[in-house]
């Protein structure tokens, strides 16, 4: 009995230690699914702060326990496992969960106003400088006193001595 | 104490009222006793704001949970430096914070200011206490932090409070409040300057640089706390990143990049009496757009995980934009003829332009993010559809903006004032290009592919080599002249030109940032549940699991991971990513663990446990070049305050004007 009990405890332990020897030599590449759920993550804002998300996406959002990413999550893996196409799991939340999941605006109507209107301000901004300038130079040039000629040996000494002194005042 | 606290408030109230009526009376009716008197009221504001102040604190630290206040931001076991930061962690108190910050500016501006801006010193105190007052009357009458929730005979107050928002205990949080709210109420110095000058139609040069001093100042605290912001959610939150666009954050680097652009078109008006209204106006829209901030994270216009709860704010605010800017509109545009340009642009191609370029992007990217984080309330407005926008929209619309920029960072103080001449362009810009193209056909080469990565790169290069050149060329006429050893010649000519030896060491902080920003595109991920034991392999990297540890103090209960992190085979360090679960306000956060480097930080989050308990689940990012970000932080900081300090050399910036013409225009000097 006593044989049997210590055998038992010996192929307890060695099955114990084979089974923690056996997981120390676990090495994963992680969870594969892991990085496609990611990046459908990646194209919808999160909603865990009631309407209009906490601003976050979902697979950016680390709130520990958030209700939408924890309701969102299992929907998009099981999407995924089902082989469905990353972008249509997109399309799907969306239709779902409401167009206040996407994370940018959709390319047509408002939306299409809404990603040109940054840079229409930058190009204008563009245009207008080199206009302010030439009107600024127009203006400069009407309020110009009369011309007269100016010897030029005494304009290059002027010169010189104003790129020196600007050179010193920088 | 309650009745304490609100009657010093209420009474603070009364003087700011009192304070501008007796400033403004004073300077009309040339009664300077009055003015006199308005100061003694700046003085009294700030001893009561403080004696308020110091009374709410006191009720935090003695764990007075009498106070509502109190209660819903504190409890009995908070860390000493945590129950400070519940002075902010609030709507009430940090609006008290607010005002405590405002009412020491506005003692030191009037103080200090007093003797050298004497004939406006009455408006400036004027405006510095109706901002002060708007928020005196806020914390009166709608969000007092010294609300009782009981009264009575049997008054009994609840045994602790629900404590601190767990995401705010972190030393981070103790010093990113202060410093953001050090930036947004500083602006205020500067506009009401600016807004005094106009009124007063100041002559001259003074208050644009009390202006502009204040400015960079304020700009200096408004970097470190939105730096420090960015720094914060990258310990802290445990998503990998360190902005995520968030309409709170947006909100505080609104002000940053008007006032950026405000630093550098100050140049303009003094050295050549240039660009008035636009700097007014810049000045303006800072302060402006400070305050709306405060609105955006009070009001619940946007969703925000940093917001403050929806309160009734919003409407006052509203109505104090609404009056504030139809104010400065008003006055800006009754005082053009006050602001008319002395000076006019020579050439496109001149340092001149280069300002108005740089503005002009600024503004770009400025109106960029304001618009995409107010685009859902837009579309919603116009629509009736909310279409909301996240970090992908800002990643896309800014990255290309920010590189124009960069760009002109490097060419900008290459160019000469008035106008470049083609020989010049060549011998400053030849070497830096080519260098820099030589770097992308590296890149390239060694098979990056991520354009906007290898555009990034090639820019830093060639900014860094623009920045280089300028300080060793200073340093070797320095050098020459007084023998001085090449380091100690870049200090000379640092100190000699404190200003713009400073502001290039801010471009090269700014650089150094773009590195960091750059090394985004290269980033790694991986997810895992791992036991004891276990490995997971990403990149180089092998991460195992060797021991898992539970604690449990007063505060909060902490499960802990410790990972052995193997680069090659090689053991390179144990790290250990915790998840905390605090008692008071039943929430949890994650600790990550962050292994940095100058190539990239190892990065570890406790994400959660597996579905039967047994093991953690550990997510795993690779983060390459992030370190760079907060040394290039470091370095700007470092250059603004070099560029604070007063130059040795006393520089007088003489205006030029044309006087007459040949074939090539010409100029002389005249000093105004």
């Amino acid at each position: 009995m006593w044989c049997l009990r210590k055998t038992s405890l010996v192929v307890l332990l060695l099955a114990l230690t084979c089974g923690i020897h056996g997981d120390a030599q676990t090495v994963t590449q992680g969870d594969e699914m892991y990085l496609r759920m990611r990046a459908v993550g990646d194209k919808l804002r999160c909603q865990c702060e009631g309407p209009g998300g906490c601003s976050y996406t979902v697979a950016n959002c680390n709130m520990l326990h958030c209700s939408f990413r924890e309701k969102v999550n299992p929907e998009i893996r099981k999407a995924l496992e089902a082989g469905i196409a990353p972008e249509a799991v997109v399309a799907a939340m969306i239709a779902k969960f409401g167009s206040e999941l996407r994370t940018e605006p959709l390319p047509e109507g408002f939306g299409l106003f809404g990603w040109a209107m940054p840079f229409a301000a930058l190009a204008l901004g563009l245009v207008i400088v080199p206009f302010v300038v030439r009107r600024w130079k127009q203006q400069q040039r009407l309020a110009e006193p009369e011309r007269r000629p100016v010897d030029e040996r005494v304009l290059a000494k002027y010169e010189a001595a104003i790129e020196r002194d600007l050179a010193e005042s920088e | 104490m309650a009745n304490l606290g609100y009657l010093a408030i209420l009474f603070s109230f009364c003087l700011c009222v009192y304070g501008v009526v007796a400033a403004l009376a004073g300077k009309w009716r040339g009664k300077p006793f009055l003015e006199v008197s308005a100061q003694r009221a700046v003085l009294a504001v700030w001893v009561l704001v403080t004696t308020a102040s110091g009374l709410l604190l006191y009720g935090i630290l003695s764990n007075d949970f009498r106070l509502s206040y109190v209660a819903g931001r504190s409890n009995i076991d908070l860390p000493l430096i945590y129950k400070f930061a519940a002075w902010w962690g609030g709507q009430e108190g940090s609006l008290l914070f607010w005002s405590w910050i405002a009412a020491t500016y506005t003692l030191v501006a009037v103080f200090t200011g007093r003797k050298k801006h004497r004939d406006m010193i009455a408006y400036v105190a004027a405006i510095l206490l109706t901002v002060q007052g708007f928020f005196l009357g806020l914390i009166a009458f709608i969000a007092n932090p010294f609300q009782v929730l009981m009264s009575g005979p049997n008054m009994v107050a609840v045994a602790d409070g629900n404590g601190l928002n767990p995401l705010l205990q972190h030393p981070m949080m103790a010093i990113h409040p202060p410093m953001l709210y050090l930036g947004y109420v500083g602006f205020t110095v500067p506009f009401a300057f600016a807004i005094a000058s106009l009124i007063t139609r100041q002559p001259g040069d003074r208050w644009i640089h009390t202006t502009r001093y204040w400015t960079m100042v304020t700009w200096l605290f408004q970097s470190i706390g939105v730096l420090l912001g960015a720094r914060w959610a990258y310990v802290v939150l445990g998503w990998g990143g360190y902005w995520g666009w968030d309409p709170v954050e947006n909100a505080s680097l609104l002000p940053w990049i008007t006032g950026t652009a405000f630093l550098h078109s100050v140049m303009m008006q003094e050295k050549k009496g240039m660009m008035k209204v636009w700097n007014i106006v810049l000045v303006s829209a800072t302060f402006f757009l400070c305050i709306f901030g405060t609105f955006l994270t009070r009001s619940g216009l946007v969703s925000s995980v940093h917001a403050f709860a929806q309160s009734p704010i919003g409407g006052y605010f509203v109505w104090f934009l609404t009056l504030g800017i139809a104010g400065t509109i008003y006055l800006i545009l009754s005082r053009l003829d006050y602001l008319q340009s002395e000076n006019q642009l020579d050439s496109v191609v001149s340092r001149e332009s280069s300002f108005l370029f740089n503005n002009v992007i600024l503004l770009a990217s400025c109106f960029a993010v304001l618009w995409g984080t107010l685009f859902p309330v837009i579309s919603e407005a116009v629509s009736g559809e909310k279409i909301t926008v996240g970090a992908p929209f800002f990643n896309k619309v800014n990255v290309p903006i920010g590189l124009v920029l960069l760009f002109l960072t490097g060419v900008g103080p290459l160019f000469a004032w008035r106008r470049t001449s083609v020989e010049s362009l060549k011998r400053n810009f030849l070497w830096p290009a080519v260098a820099s193209l030589v770097l992308g056909a590296i890149l390239f080469a060694l098979g990056m592919r991520h354009f906007y990565a290898i555009v990034c790169f090639v820019l830093c290069l060639f900014v860094t080599i623009t920045i280089f050149v300028e300080f060793y060329r200073g340093s070797r006429v320095i050098q020459g002249k007084q023998g001085l050893a090449l380091p100690m010649a870049m200090i000379e000519l640092t100190h000699r030109n404190t200003r713009r030896y400073g502001g290039y060491l801010v471009h090269m902080g700014v650089v150094l940032m773009c590195v960091g920003f750059a090394g985004a595109a290269f980033n790694l991920t991986q997810q895992a549940e791992l036991g004891v034991g276990d490995a997971l392999q990403l990149g180089k990297y092998e991460f195992r699991v060797t021991d898992l540890k539970e604690d449990n103090n007063a505060n909060n209960a902490t499960a802990i991971a410790f990972i052995d992190v193997y680069k090659n085979g090689e053991l390179l360090a144990t790290m250990h990513p915790e998840r905390r679960f605090f008692h008071a306000s039943q929430q949890g956060t994650s600790e990550v663990a962050i292994r940095p480097r100058l190539n990239e930080d190892v990065y570890l989050v406790y994400a959660g446990t597996s579905d039967d308990g047994s093991k953690p689940i550990l997510q795993v990012y690779i983060n390459p070049l992030v370190t760079w970000i907060w040394i290039g932080a470091l370095t700007l900081v470092f250059g603004t305050l070099v560029a604070l300090v007063p130059s040795k050399v006393k520089r007088i910036h003489p205006k030029t004007r044309i006087v007459a013409t040949a074939r090539k225009p010409h100029v002389v000097l005249t000093k105004n």
